[in-house]
């Protein structure tokens, strides 16, 4: 009952004492009207310069690039720039998922002409990319007749990328390789560290690879040779499809998986390779293979800003658009999979790609919240045999995966895989 | 809040007073008006507080109605202030510096404002006036004219302007 309403309501019992004290020819029902009328007459009278205010804001972070789980500090300072203003109220509005350590976000307190008024609070971010645009500003008279209610732009962007982690002993072995060195076999001789063959010495041949063992044993010169270590392109594909994920703990499992994209992007350009990011599901946003730290600053961008989404197009992966890797190069997908998956999956290491396929685990995450029953573990079970049903079709297939139990680290996990477990 | 309270406790015991010898019927006229207040004003509901006020506005008509303007117009001048102080109190919240810098000045507003309408309205039930019957009809055609004039140049000047 404000503003507007409230007049409204004054207004018609007015109207109502009036028309009463007319009708019944009564002075004393007629005077009632006196104190509404006074009462409406003066309440807007002292309201009405204060019907649109002049407000700015500005909003301060205490860093504008953080990765998940970081707090950040925000400032905000709402300045009038008009006539005194009653009652002002600045509420801010906080980005799903944050969760709030200290301060407030709203305040109310009378603001002078030239006055201030500072919101601060400190808060635990998620992922994501946040313009935080604006700060939500109400306005009002004292008995409450003018309501002003506004977004006061303050815009300050905020990255919020997702945490990764430093992984060790993934290594890869795709057909197509680039010119540029890296760390990939290419199969044929060249400058490298490990043994290749040998071949008799020819002049113009490095000295320093005369094999001096197979001299003495053939008495013709030998050459050592190594084999070329070579980059390669990768594509680390992130499934956002809504059908892979639960339902109910989707979004902390894209988080997961967006980790788990953001390790493999930074493995893979830190061992010298071109790598490329391929969001599938809600709509095709991707980014062409490249190299060095500012590539990988727009991947991690990129991974912020991914979403759980669904249309029809692309509810199957069999719509992964290849033509984005060249056959023989490597993918690094991460997916939850659902039932079906498997098939495309096999086509595409059939067609020669090399796949490594990292899938977060939703039963993990989903039963750790269950409560410990005989119906929670038959249900478990029956999923976790789909699934195994499904792995196996994938290993009978020669894919590499990795089932990633997500209450566990991914680097752990993953030196597992050096040591020649698979799984 | 506990001063909307009082409030609203002393304006129903005005507007009641008048009334409090009717039997039956006058003894039961200030539950309706008891109840919506009682429960708007514990469970912060505006709109219940607000149809409180309009009944309370009733039970003054019908003091008024047996003759008795004085409390009638105290009880709803003391509404009206009280209506205010209740409906800014919901929307502050729990009490803290700023709030209670606010809600005082609020309180004084509110207050004086209806002060001024009561004063107004006994002051005008002291005069004695002796208008011709065309008096009568000019002085009634021209409060009706006041009130619509008020309604338009209210729209008017508080129209939204998005």
């Amino acid at each position: 009952m404000e503003g507007r309403h409230k007049a409204a309501l004054e207004l018609g019992l007015l109207f109502l004492l009036v028309t009463v004290g007319l009708a019944l020819r009564h002075p004393p029902i007629l005077l009632l009207a006196v104190p509404v009328a006074v009462h409406l007459t003066f309440g807007l009278a002292l309201a009405y310069e204060k019907r649109h205010p002049r407000l700015s804001a500005t909003r301060v972070l205490s860093a504008q690039r953080l990765h998940e789980g970081d707090e950040v500090e925000v400032t905000v300072e709402v300045e009038n720039q008009g006539v005194d203003l009653e009652v002002v109220e600045v509420r801010e509005p906080l980005p799903p998922r944050w969760e709030l350590k200290a301060g407030r976000l709203a305040s109310v307190k009378p603001l002078p002409r030239g006055g201030r008024m500072v919101l601060s609070y400190r808060a635990r971010v998620s992922r994501g990319l946040y313009p935080l645009s604006h700060v939500e500003v109400t306005v009002r008279d004292l008995l409450g007749y003018t309501l002003w209610r506004g977004e006061l732009p303050c815009a300050e962007p905020l990255a919020v990328l997702p945490r990764y982690e430093r992984l060790s002993g993934l290594s890869i072995s795709p057909r197509r390789t680039l010119v540029a060195q890296g760390t990939v076999r290419a199969r044929r001789a060249g400058a490298g560290l490990e043994f290749f063959g040998t071949r008799e010495y020819l002049p113009g041949d490095d000295v320093r690879r005369i094999n001096w063992k197979a001299y003495a044993r053939w008495d013709r010169l030998v050459i050592t040779e190594f084999e070329e270590e070579r980059a390669t392109e990768v594509m680390v594909v992130l499934d956002v499809r809504a059908s892979a994920y639960p339902p109910k703990h989707g979004k902390e499992l894209l988080d997961r998986a967006a980790r788990a994209a953001a390790s493999l992007c930074q493995h893979f350009l830190g061992e010298g390779h071109r790598v490329g990011l391929l969001l599938y599901g809600r709509y095709l946003d991707f980014i062409l293979p490249g190299f060095g730290k500012r590539h990988g600053e727009r991947l991690l961008r990129m991974l912020a800003r991914a979403e759980l989404g669904h249309t029809e197009v692309f509810s199957e992966l069999s719509q992964l658009p290849t033509r984005f890797f060249p056959p023989g190069s490597q993918i690094a997908l991460v997916s939850p999979l659902v039932p079906g998956d498997q098939g495309f999956i096999g086509r595409l290491v059939a067609r020669g790609y090399s796949l490594f396929l990292v899938i977060p685990d939703p039963l993990s995450l989903e039963r750790a919240e269950l409560p410990h029953s005989k119906e929670t573990e038959l249900a478990a079970r029956i999923l976790e045999l789909e699934r195994w049903e499904m792995l196996r079709t994938l290993c009978s297939a020669g894919v590499r995966f990795l089932l990633w139990d997500t209450s566990f680290p991914l680097a752990v996990q993953v030196r597992r895989l050096r040591r020649g477990r698979w799984l | 809040m506990a001063l909307a309270c009082l409030g609203f406790a002393a304006a129903l015991g005005l507007a009641w007073g008048p009334l409090i010898h009717g039997g039956l019927p006058g003894a039961l006229l200030p539950l309706p008006v008891l109840l919506s207040l009682g429960v708007g004003l514990w469970r912060r509901k505006p709109a219940l507080v607000s149809a409180g006020l309009v009944m309370l506005v009733f039970l003054g008509v019908a003091g008024a109605a047996t003759g008795k303007l004085l409390p009638a117009a105290g009880a709803v001048a003391l509404g009206l202030a009280s209506w205010d102080v209740a409906l800014l109190s919901f929307r502050l919240g729990p009490a803290g510096e700023s709030a209670r810098i606010i809600l005082k000045a609020q309180t004084r507003r509110a207050f004086w404002v209806a002060a001024l309408g009561f004063a107004l309205c006994v002051g005008l039930w002291r005069l004695r006036l002796t208008l011709p019957f065309w008096g009568l009809l000019g002085t009634l055609a021209g409060m009706w004219a006041a009130v619509v004039l008020l309604s338009r140049t209210a729209a008017r000047l508080y129209r939204s302007r998005g």
